[in-house]
This record gives structure tokens, C-alpha cells and sequence, in this order.
């Protein structure tokens, strides 16, 4: 499954749909990257607003995914999480750590710009 | 009034969890407890694809007057689960494994028990709740 | 539907009703049956002149109706057929009987009239052995007081069931989305959280944080009385999860012993933003989305964007 891959004055928008499979999950995972290495993305916005379940593998694989990308020089923000898929995210006690999140589609993209300026500062300093 | 579903493909995965969210759905449960059933069913059959192979899960609405309630058993006869205390104990937050999946699980359900030794593991689960307890969604 | 549900023999079996006492009621009611009309006409001649009876059998159909259902259900009893349509059908009668607002007192008291008769009626059976007699009696004590019961889990279940409609109601009437500004919304708790609100609470905020795209939640808890610590993991949890979706909340109001719940909880709190009052509140929420109040009297020289209007 090819994922549909927007670009965005450099930052790079994708949309996870629903009912992922384990072979899915990593054919996305393997896209995105070389994208995001072919046209040099400074940014990535996942959205995972289709997604009816977000269970531990694939909260895993979203943050190996954000790592790789990281080491690519590329800053990830995921958006668009359904309130009831946080929930059972926290219940479980499998919080996305050290993932950026967004509430939609604009706040994704103000966050890579915010997340990018960070970065700039911190080389900076 | 069970529903079987064997587990061999991954894309039973997602079948398996879907019969699990429209039952849930069905008997009355809020959209955060259908999420919740279905995360922990997707959890189990990973967990017998992933480690066992294959497996089966069975849905059952064992409502009563008093509660909803849908019990849902996930069976396989792989290697078992070593130290299954300690992996339920854990909360491996980090991890992605087992441990991760099934300690999470037990924290989205109201009835969680497992047997498991080399040759058969069994768990079963229960979305349990008062029928005169309403949600807001 | 003959197959008695397991959950019914569950019951049984704790009301100390056995096969045998059910069989001894159905020997002794057998004769009984064909009776029954004289007896529910009696128990309606010794109901009316009371209040609360007077009122809702004020109108003669209503009266007839009630009457015929009255003689099927004290036939039925007699005939002791347990099974899973017969606690269907009781459990209807007590849902009717909640439903008009009769007190469950005057039901509970108004079943003396037929108990009494029936026991009267066995203690004449001639035909049974005075043991058997006696046998008889208890049985139909055992299940008159069973049956009693079915009638009161119905009314204690629609009970229930408004308390939950009013409290869902009372959750969306005393949690709704003010948005202060655009992306800031103001979510003000009132009133006492028990462990089901809580959780109705943590989901109903969520889906308004998502529904109205708010980056920042003011979560207001002055007017919440009592945080103990379960209501304090539920809001926790519920900060937690804001996070996850990409808003900040700042969390207002609490009060000294809401902070001893919150930190004796034990949880990790260095994600959690507070401020004293919902006034900092506001000032910190605008600071978070890059705005802030400024005075119009100084507009003119304000480099900075204003509040919107």
C-alpha cells in the first residue's frame, strides 16, 4: 500500500488510514523515509486521524518511524488522534513518548515550523 | 451466540477487532469502550501471530439484566508465556513485545485471566459495565 | 423458552427455593387458580380507599386493565413456572409500576393483601397433611418474597437509570466549551465527581478538545467541593491524554486538599501546568498561543498582536 505523500513548501504530509497491517505498517514506514530523504523534507506530518485503533505495536513502529526521520534531519509531528484513541493509549501506559502532537492538519504544520525553529536555536547556542 | 474467528493471517487481526467494536457497539457500549475492546482484542491476536502463529479468538455477548458484558477468550497453542507474573507486573512501557501488549490489555478490561504453559495459552477478557452506568459519548 | 437461564437458578438457589418448593406451590395453587379473580377483586375493594391507589385507579378502564393484569400475575404465581420469560415479564411489571410513580412502599405493602390470602388459603388445604401444609406455606412465602424482589431490582434499576440520564445531562450542561479566544477553550468543573463522573467527565473534555480544536484547555476545578485521589488519577489521566491529542492544559482552582490528592497520588506531576486563578489562567493560555491582553490605552505603541475580539 503506497501511501499518498503531500509536499508542503519542504515538510512532507501523509495520512495513515485504518486497518493497517503488520506488512502495511512497514511498507509506511519504509516510504516515508525514502521520501523523506529524496526530496529533503525538513518536516513530516503524519495524520492519524482515520485510525479507529492505535494499539502498542503501532504506537511503537509511529515512534521508530519519528526517530528515523529525526536522524534524517527531519523533524515529525503527529496529528489528528481521536480523543478515544488517546484514552486508551494512556490507560494502557503507552503514552507516545518524545513525539510531537497536534491536534489537526494546521497545527502540525505550525508545529514543525516551531519544532524546526527550536532546533535552529539549539545549533546556535 | 458466539462468533469464532481462527487467527492465522495477519488480516485477521483487524477482522477479529472489528466484530469485537461492532458487538461492543451493538449491546450499547460508548465509542471509548468499543475503542477499548477492540485495542486489547488487536493486542491478543498480535500477540498469537507474533509468538504462536496462529490461534483463535471467540466473541460472546454474556450480558445480563444487570451488566453488559462481552467476553472475549484468545487461544493458541504456542510456546506459552515465561514468567507470565512478571510480564503482567512490568507495565514494559517501553517495549513493544508481549509484555507491552498484555499488561496494557489488563488495564483496558474488567475481567483479564490467562493460563498459559508450553503447548496452550488461553486469554480471556471481559468488557464489563453496569447497564445504568451511561457515557458521554 | 423453557431452559431456566443459569443466572435464574443462581437467584433461586439464594432465596432457598428448591425444585421441591416449587412443585408444593404448583400442587397447592393448582386448586387456587380458578379462585384467583375473587381474591384480586377483594385485594382491590381493600386498595382503593387508600391515597396514592385512589389516584391512579381514579379512571374505571385503567382500574379494569389493571385488575385483568393483576389476576394473570397471581395465577402465574401459583403455577410456578420459572424460566427466563417469567423474570422477563416480572421485571416488565416492576418497570410499569416504576414508571407511573408508584411508590415502591405502596407496592411492597400492597403485596401483603395476596401473601396473607394465599397463606390463609393454605393453611384450609385439608386435602395436604399438616406437615405438607406447613411445607406449602414456606415454599409460597419463599416465593412470593422472591418474586417481590424481580419487582424491586426494576424499580431500583430505573432508578438508577435516571440518575445516570441526569447525570449525563449534568456533565454536558456543567462542562460546556467556552472558548475564550480562538484555540483557547475554558472548561469549567461544578459540582461533586464521583468515580463515574470522573470518567465522563475525562471523555467528554476530550472529545471537546478534539471537536473544537482547542490548543490550550483551562480546566477549571473550583467549583468542585472534594478531589479525592481517584478523582485526581482520572484527571491526571485526562491531562495525559489532552497531551497526547496536542493540547496544553492548564489546570485552575485547586484547592489545598485537592493538591495533597494530587500529590499523594504519586504520579510524575512535572507536565502538570497550574495557576491560581483563572485569571492567570486566561493571561497563561494566551501567553501559550503567542497573544496577550493589552490595554487599549496603550494600543498604539503594542508591537505585539492583541487579543481578538
Amino acid at each position: 500500500m503506497r501511501p499518498a505523500i503531500l509536499a508542503l513548501k519542504g515538510v512532507l504530509v501523509t495520512a495513515l488510514p485504518d486497518e493497517l497491517t503488520d506488512h502495511d505498517i512497514a511498507e509506511f514506514q519504509g516510504e516515508m523515509l525514502r521520501a523523506v530523504e529524496r526530496r529533503r523534507a525538513r518536516g513530516l506530518v503524519v495524520d492519524i486521524s482515520a485510525l479507529e485503533i492505535l494499539d502498542t505495536y503501532l504506537a511503537r513502529s509511529i515512534c521508530e518511524t519519528a526517530e528515523m526521520a529525526r536522524l534524517l534531519g527531519t523533524e515529525v509531528v503527529v496529528c489528528g488522534m481521536r480523543p478515544a484513541v488517546a484514552l486508551t493509549l494512556v490507560e494502557m501506559g503507552q503514552e507516545l513518548v518524545g513525539i510531537e502532537t497536534a491536534l489537526d492538519l494546521d497545527g502540525g504544520l505550525a508545529a514543525i515550523e516551531e519544532l524546526i525553529a527550536r532546533r535552529t536555536r539549539a545549533l546556535v547556542d | 451466540m458466539a462468533q469464532h474467528v481462527p487467527i492465522v493471517r495477519e488480516h485477521d487481526i483487524i477482522h477479529a477487532r472489528k466484530l469485537g467494536r461492532e458487538m461492543a457497539r451493538a449491546l450499547g457500549f460508548g465509542s471509548a469502550d468499543q475503542t477499548r475492546l477492540a485495542t486489547a482484542i488487536s493486542e491478543l491476536t498480535r500477540n498469537v501471530i507474533h509468538y504462536a502463529g496462529e490461534g483463535e479468538c471467540t466473541l460472546e455477548d454474556a450480558s445480563d439484566e444487570l451488566r453488559l458484558r462481552v467476553v472475549v477468550v484468545v487461544r493458541d497453542h504456542g510456546p506459552g508465556i515465561a514468567d507470565v507474573e512478571r510480564v503482567l507486573a512490568g507495565g514494559f512501557s517501553t517495549g513493544r513485545g508481549l509484555g507491552a501488549g498484555l499488561s496494557g490489555t489488563q488495564r483496558l478490561v474488567q475481567e483479564f485471566a490467562i493460563t498459559t504453559r508450553p503447548g496452550f495459552t488461553e486469554v480471556r477478557i471481559a468488557l464489563v459495565r453496569g447497564r445504568t452506568e451511561r457515557r458521554a459519548t | 423458552m423453557t431452559q431456566v437461564p443459569h443466572d435464574l437458578r443462581e437467584r433461586l438457589r439464594s432465596y432457598g427455593l428448591t425444585d421441591a418448593d416449587l412443585a408444593l406451590v404448583r400442587r397447592v395453587g393448582e386448586p387456587l387458580a380458578p379462585r384467583i379473580p375473587e381474591m384480586v377483586t377483594a385485594f382491590y375493594v381493600w386498595l382503593r380507599p387508600q391515597p396514592v391507589f385512589a389516584r391512579l385507579l381514579a379512571n374505571p378502564q385503567v382500574h379494569a386493565r389493571v385488575e385483568a393484569a393483576q389476576r394473570v400475575y397471581w395465577v402465574e404465581l401459583v403455577e410456578a413456572r420459572l424460566d427466563g420469560a417469567y423474570l422477563a415479564k416480572r421485571l416488565a411489571v416492576g418497570e410499569a409500576h416504576a414508571r407511573i410513580d408508584l411508590p415502591l412502599e405502596s407496592y411492597m405493602s400492597a403485596v401483603a393483601f395476596p401473601l396473607d390470602w394465599l397463606l390463609a388459603r393454605v393453611a384450609e388445604a385439608t386435602s395436604l397433611a399438616p406437615d405438607e401444609r406447613t411445607a406449602a406455606a414456606r415454599a409460597l412465602a419463599k416465593l412470593v418474597h422472591f418474586d417481590t424482589s424481580l419487582i424491586v431490582q426494576a424499580y431500583a434499576d430505573r432508578m438508577s437509570a435516571i440518575i445516570a440520564e441526569q447525570g449525563r445531562v449534568l456533565v454536558e450542561m456543567s462542562t460546556p466549551a467556552i472558548l475564550v479566544a480562538k484555540d483557547i477553550a475554558l472548561v469549567p468543573l461544578v459540582g461533586a465527581i464521583d468515580a463515574q463522573r470522573a470518567t465522563q467527565l475525562v471523555e467528554h473534555m476530550l472529545e471537546l478538545i478534539a471537536r473544537t480544536a482547542s490548543r490550550v484547555a483551562i480546566l477549571d476545578v473550583t467549583g468542585v467541593p472534594v478531589i479525592d485521589t481517584h478523582v485526581a488519577s482520572h484527571l491526571l489521566k485526562a491531562l495525559a491524554a489532552a497531551r497526547m491529542l496536542g493540547a496544553k492544559v492548564i489546570v485552575t482552582g485547586i484547592s489545598p486538599d485537592a493538591a495533597q490528592s494530587l500529590v499523594r497520588i504519586g504520579a510524575d506531576l512535572s507536565a502538570l501546568r497550574t495557576e491560581g486563578t483563572l485569571a492567570a489562567g486566561v493571561e497563561a493560555a494566551l501567553a501559550l498561543v503567542g497573544r496577550r491582553v493589552v490595554s487599549t490605552a496603550r494600543a498604539t505603541h503594542c508591537a505585539a498582536p492583541e487579543l481578538d475580539a
